[in-house]
């Protein structure tokens, strides 16, 4: 009993040495009410002024994100820049691609091109996110590239086959609405618009000289599809809390699925803006 | 102070603890302890003073760390560096903060072997410029069958460790909450000094509240496939790719019923 309580005096001196340093003597009920009176004017002041500058902060829901759309171009920065080939093409048989019905001495023949086949990768230059008003995105995309395609055809009778140059050039405003699903994500989704992709082949065969110039309309809807952006705030979690056992490890973990409520975006002022309420739900 | 124990079971407890030849031991002790000058010895307050001292003292402490995080955030906010000055920012409501520290509520731990705690409710409010959560939690003494109830107040510091952003509780008040005012007995009051003494590490059993905030991100852009069949005949195709990118902490700012976290784009990748 006598060395149970010398055990445990030593673990007490060892506890209060440890405590030397961070001791807090209690100051008297005079001194502590001093002390509210003279602090509690000078919090409020502070509150005040912090009041005044900070008025413009939003509130109101759990949570809210605000995305510059300076980040989000960062992004896309980083898809755009990745690679030259970003957008593949495969040409297939287009019989004809041009062709012109010509008659000499009352014979009647066709000049003609074909595109037998080809392929070429192009670039996505740019896809820049310009403008967040009235809950739109409005955005800016250019594409470019070159190459050659297998061709073939007749000119004046004779048969050749070419490597004829193909230049395609895209450059739109696009614009996306946002969406907010009761969930973590943001979606964009494209407005729909036709765009035209210019497309210019120089043809040479065999002294002829074709010009071809199309604008080919494609659906925005078609070439970009939603895309749905993290709001980077999980939809599940892990907490710690303290074991219940007592043992080497001091903390059990649980995990909480978070259910978002009253979800919203919007993009205004180049800011995309997300509001949710979120609850955490048992496994 | 409010304890569980019996009249009865504290005396046993109290006959075998303060026999003399330990009470003597324990002043010579605490005579050694002062004239080296390290007197008592608490890391907070705690046990033996006047209950309407404490509570007063302690309004006090929360209005002086009050004070100090409101000069720090009108400073912050007079730098002339818009908080807004960041790639995304977050606003965390005082009411999310509580759901979240409320995960722990009826959770018990230990301190020890032979005393453990239980955590019977968080509640977290947030000032212009700190973030105070009072635990009421009780420590219990298997040993000497004690309970003590507690208010603990600490003050959330906003923390990233391993891509997590959490904070922990640094408890700066510890008040014994009693059912009688007036002074604690001795030797009760040495008691529950032990158990506060103990209670003294918490901050490091303390869990820390979790927040749902990923610092690593990533989303799919989905492949297209447009078919051309006007003029000139061509399949446009784009490959689905996953863009990743990583988020760097800027700064943490505490209001008045919000809490603000600003963080900047740090790494971006793309994969297909």
């Amino acid at each position: 009993m006598i060395m149970l309580r010398s055990l445990y005096l030593c673990a007490c001196a060892g506890l209060i040495i440890a405590g030397c340093g961070s001791s807090l003597d209690i100051p008297s009920i005079e001194e502590s009410r001093k002390s509210i009176s003279d602090i509690k004017p000078q919090i409020d002041s502070l509150d005040k002024i912090i009041a005044n500058q900070t008025r413009s902060l939003p509130g109101g829901n759990d949570l809210i994100t605000l995305t510059r759309s300076s980040a989000v171009n960062t992004l896309l920065e980083r898809i755009t820049n990745r690679s030259l080939k970003d957008i593949h093409i495969d040409f297939l048989s287009t019989r004809p691609l041009w062709k012109e019905d010509k008659s000499v001495l009352g014979i009647g023949y066709t000049n003609y091109v074909d595109i037998d086949t080809g392929m070429l990768d192009i670039d996505l230059k740019k896809f820049t996110f310009t403008d967040f008003s009235g809950n739109n995105i409005n955005a800016a995309i250019e594409v470019e590239g070159t190459g050659t395609v297998k061709a073939s055809g007749k000119y004046t009778g004779v048969s050749a086959t070419v490597s004829p140059q193909i230049h395609f050039y895209l450059n739109e405003q696009i614009q996306f609405t946002v969406a907010a699903a009761d969930s973590d994500f943001i979606r964009l989704n494209p407005v729909p618009k036709t765009v035209l992709l210019k497309t210019k082949i120089t043809v040479t065969l065999l002294g002829w000289n074709v010009p071809y110039y199309q604008e080919i309309p494609l659906q925005i809807a078609d070439l970009v599809k939603p895309v749905s952006i993290p709001s980077a705030v999980r939809s599940e979690i892990i907490f710690p809390i303290p074991a219940a056992q007592y043992g080497d490890r001091r903390l059990d973990f649980v995990r909480r699925y978070l259910r978002f409520t009253r979800s919203s975006v919007r993009a205004h002022d180049g800011v995309l803006e997300y509001r949710s309420n979120i609850d955490f739900e048992r496994e | 102070m409010t304890q569980t124990t019996t009249g009865h079971q504290c005396a046993m407890h109290h006959r075998g603890f303060f026999d003399s030849r330990f009470f003597i031991l324990l002043c010579i002790f605490l005579a050694g302890s002062v004239a080296s000058g390290c007197f008592v010895l608490r890391p907070f307050t705690g046990a033996n003073v006047d209950i309407d001292q404490l509570r007063i003292a302690r309004d006090a402490k929360m209005l002086q760390v009050r004070r100090d995080g409101a000069e720090r955030l009108s400073q912050r906010l007079a730098s002339g560096d818009s908080i807004a000055n960041a790639d995304i920012s977050f606003y965390f409501s005082e009411a999310l903060l509580n759901k979240a520290a409320s995960q722990v509520d009826s959770t018990t731990g230990w301190l020890d072997s032979l005393t453990s705690y239980n955590i019977r409710s968080i509640r977290v409010t947030l000032f212009n410029g700190s973030a105070i959560a009072t635990i009421a939690m009780a420590a219990y003494s298997h040993q000497y069958d004690v309970d003590v109830n507690l208010l603990m107040d600490c003050i959330l510091a906003f923390k990233i460790e391993k891509g997590k952003f959490f904070a922990t509780l640094e408890p700066f008040n510890v008040v014994p909450t009693v059912k009688a005012a007036g002074m604690i007995s001795s030797f009760e009051g040495i008691i529950q000094d032990i158990v506060t003494m103990k209670l003294s590490t918490l901050s490091d059993n303390l869990p820390p509240i979790q927040f749902p905030v990923d610092f690593n991100n990533q989303f799919p852009v989905q492949g297209s496939t447009v078919r051309v069949r006007t003029g000139i005949n061509l399949d446009i195709s784009t490959s689905p790719q996953t863009l990743k990118y990583s988020l760097a902490l800027k700064e943490v700012q505490i209001f008045k019923g919000k809490l603000f976290v600003a963080m900047n784009v740090k790494k971006t990748e793309v994969t297909k």
